[in-house]
């Protein structure tokens, strides 16, 4: 296969839409039946991933020592784009690749080199450990502990707590935990991330029914679990740096995968709305400007960090019009299609039923829209502080 | 202007904004700028420049009209006012057979030009007609279009002559890629005034920009604007007429949703004439309706994508493309 060396953007682009209509083994995940269950979706997903890497084509725009092909993070961008566009399922593995990833890759390149080529493949996936039962949107006020031991010989520091709110946990291999080294009082200074294996001795995992009926969550709790240091990412103490680098891809990235799984939602939604019905061509239409205006804004958000640039707080706006634009669609969805809401029965009613209450959480997770409200206020509008 | 570099761009936009903030004599200041060698060279770019400062400031001019000849490909032409369909028609009027019937609205009051540029129905197309200004009555308006004028006429056809270039299409796409413009310079002006005020203003002892509801109301409206800009400029390297229309819908919608939150925060101060804030929301409402009110377009745009839903080029988003 071509490295990236070799390929331009469009060249990519085009090789790849191309093959995304010829493939076999991907022609046929895509007409298979929609899964019903989050686990059903992953296992899918996860053959997905196992297709793309042998053909080399989510190997683009990650490190070589990586297990990439080199190459900028745009090239990831064309390939969630054309992914959807093709009418593909973007497999959940895909997240964490994108929020996890160049974390490791920037702060613990080792444990990169040896982990993400099988996450790549999707042999491997991994889940995100920041919130905690009273650690939401507080976040640097989180608990669960790590203490430095010495365990035959070794030294290791010992995980103690509870994670919760975590996607996928129960289907994960390894998640990267935000924990507490430093004293209770510590705050944001004296937290660090560390990778924990989830069949590790102490660890319990228990999946959290979201509202759809669907287990898109887990809760884990940590007894004593012993990770090495070698398991750090970043420095000792550094946790929250590394969180806030994380954070970026979260608002570029991933909002750039939603941007366009909302575009496929909305075709879907274009064949299927009534006709000039509860004002729908309008709402259509407006429904579809807020996923370009997303597409619009987070396009130049992953532009900057192909380039290596550091994303700012003006990059909270993302996260604004990314929750806007998905309850948007999933609200079109429900007052167009209310038969299919109420009384459908079968995996495409059901898909619809369980994305409007999925797409709640987005004004939630990664910093409620109304943190997000906040950090402009303060930083980009440069409004009075509040007032206690 | 094609490959205008940073120092240039930053000096034309300087003296463009001090025109448009000198609040008179824009048209004849544009005039001495050159702006119609200007955008004959890179319509797009002048279009951005002129548009954007015009919405800060407040101002307005017959610049558009310009903008919809050079699109037309009727630049070299002396300037034509443009008579623009009413709110929610998509032409100025009927051309049958025998006899034109126009019902529409000038930027402005004419001065001295000898003919009109129409946008008249033709069967179901949209076709652009000269008409002699002698045949059209027009009467001042008194409303939130500063200076418009309406202007009606029933005319033999045989007084009007078709212009025979590129369809309307591609004016109508480069005029509401410029009303965008001007929109979103508007919500941004309305919002630094709303920021401005809550800043200084104080009640309780504090700032009321440090009550949570004030500063997240106005955090919404940061988003709704930046979302216009960033779509208005991805319409603009997109190049189409669907782009272009889906980007005014937005800013339109923008500066309705911006307009009433600033209104909302500036309190009773934002309520007097004297203030003038007045000025930027009435501009907003009016530009929203000029070439297609946001709904309307809204609508357009979804019948079109229930259609023929459109295959977007990711490289014009991550700016992969020449």
């Amino acid at each position: 296969m071509n490295t990236t060396a070799e390929l331009t953007l469009l060249g990519y682009s085009e090789a790849l839409s191309s093959w995304l209509e010829s493939d076999q083994e991907l022609l046929e995940l895509r007409g298979a039946e929609e899964p019903e269950t989050t686990e059903a979706s992953f296992s899918a997903g996860a053959a997905m991933m196992a297709r793309l890497a042998a053909g080399g084509w989510n190997r683009h725009g990650w490190p070589v020592a990586a297990g990439g092909l080199g190459g900028d993070a745009r090239f990831r961008g064309v390939l969630y784009d054309q992914l959807a566009a093709h009418g593909h399922r973007l497999p959940d593995q895909m997240v964490p690749v994108e929020t996890l990833g160049p974390a490791l890759i920037r702060f613990a390149p080792e444990l990169a080199a040896r982990w993400f080529p099988a996450v790549l493949n999707g042999t491997e996936a991994w889940c995100q450990g920041f919130s905690e039962p009273n650690s939401g949107s507080d976040l640097a006020s989180l608990a669960c502990r790590a203490t430095h031991r010495r365990i035959d010989g070794q030294d290791v520091l010992v995980i103690d707590g509870q994670k919760t709110w975590t996607t996928l946990g129960h289907l994960s291999q390894r998640m990267a935990v935000l924990c507490r080294t430093g004293t209770p009082d510590s705050r944001h200074r004296g937290l660090s991330l560390v990778m924990v294996d989830l069949d590790a001795p102490g660890v319990t995992v228990r999946p959290i029914v979201f509202a759809n009926g669907l287990n898109e969550l887990s809760e884990v709790f940590f007894d004593q679990t012993a990770v090495g240091l070698e398991r750090l990412v970043g420095a000792e103490h550094q946790g929250w740096e590394v969180a806030m680098y994380l954070l970026q891809f979260e608002r570029g990235m991933y909002a750039w995968q939603r941007q366009a799984w909302l575009l496929s939602a909305l075709r879907q939604l274009g064949e299927e709305l009534p006709r000039a019905w509860r004002n729908s061509e309008r709402r259509l239409g407006e429904a579809y400007a807020a996923v370009l205006a997303l597409r619009a804004r987070t396009g130049i958000t992953v532009q900057r960090l192909a380039a290596g640039e550091a994303v700012g707080p003006e990059a909270s706006a993302d996260k604004v019009l990314l929750a806007g634009a998905e309850q948007m669609v999933l609200d079109l969805a429900r007052d167009l299609l209310p038969d299919v809401f109420l009384t459908g029965s079968g995996a495409r009613s059901s898909g619809w039923r369980a994305a409007w209450w999925y797409t709640r959480a987005a004004s939630i997770y990664g910093g409620s829209a109304e943190i997000q409200r906040s950090i402009i206020a303060d930083r980009v509008l440069q409004l009075p502080r509040e007032g206690r | 202007m094609r490959g205008l570099d940073a120092a240039t761009r930053a000096l034309l936009v300087e003296r463009v904004g001090v025109l448009m903030r000198a609040g008179e004599g824009v048209d004849a200041g544009l005039e001495e700028l050159g702006w119609r060698e200007l955008m004959a060279d890179d319509l797009e770019t002048a279009t951005a420049i002129l548009f954007h400062q015009q919405g800060l400031a407040g101002a307005g001019s017959a610049a558009l009209d310009g903008v919809l000849l050079e699109a037309l490909g009727l630049g070299a032409q002396p300037p034509t006012p443009v008579i623009y369909p009413r709110p929610g028609s998509i032409s100025a009027g009927v051309a049958g057979a025998d006899e034109i019937v126009l019902s529409g609205l000038l930027l402005a009051p004419p001065t001295g030009q000898s003919r009109l540029l129409a946008p008249l129905a033709v069967g179901a197309g949209v076709r652009l007609f000269l008409v002699p200004f002698g045949l059209v009555s027009v009467t001042k308006g008194e409303g939130w279009m500063e200076g418009a004028v309406t202007a009606v006429a029933a005319v033999p056809r045989a007084a009007v002559q078709e212009v025979g270039t590129g369809g309307w299409e591609a004016g109508l796409a480069a005029g509401r890629r410029a009303l965008a413009w001007e929109l979103v310079g508007l919500c941004e002006a309305m919002l630094k005034v709303g920021t401005e005020h809550v800043s200084a203003r104080r009640q309780f002892d504090r700032p009321i920009g440090s009550f949570q509801s004030v500063r997240h109301r106005l955090a919404e409206a940061h988003v709704r604007t930046l979302g216009a800009r960033h779509l208005l400029e991805y319409a603009v390297a997109d190049g189409s007429p669907p782009g272009a229309a889906i980007a005014k819908a937005t800013a339109g919608a923008a500066v309705r949703s911006v307009s009433a939150s600033v209104i909302q925060v500036m309190g009773a101060i934002g309520l007097t004439f004297e203030f003038g804030l007045h000025r930027l929301v009435q501009r907003g409402f009016a530009l929203d309706e000029l070439l297609g009110g946001c709904d309307d377009l809204f609508a357009e745009a979804g019948t079109s994508f229930a259609t023929t839903p459109p295959r977007l080029d990711p490289l014009v988003a991550l700016g992969g493309s020449a």
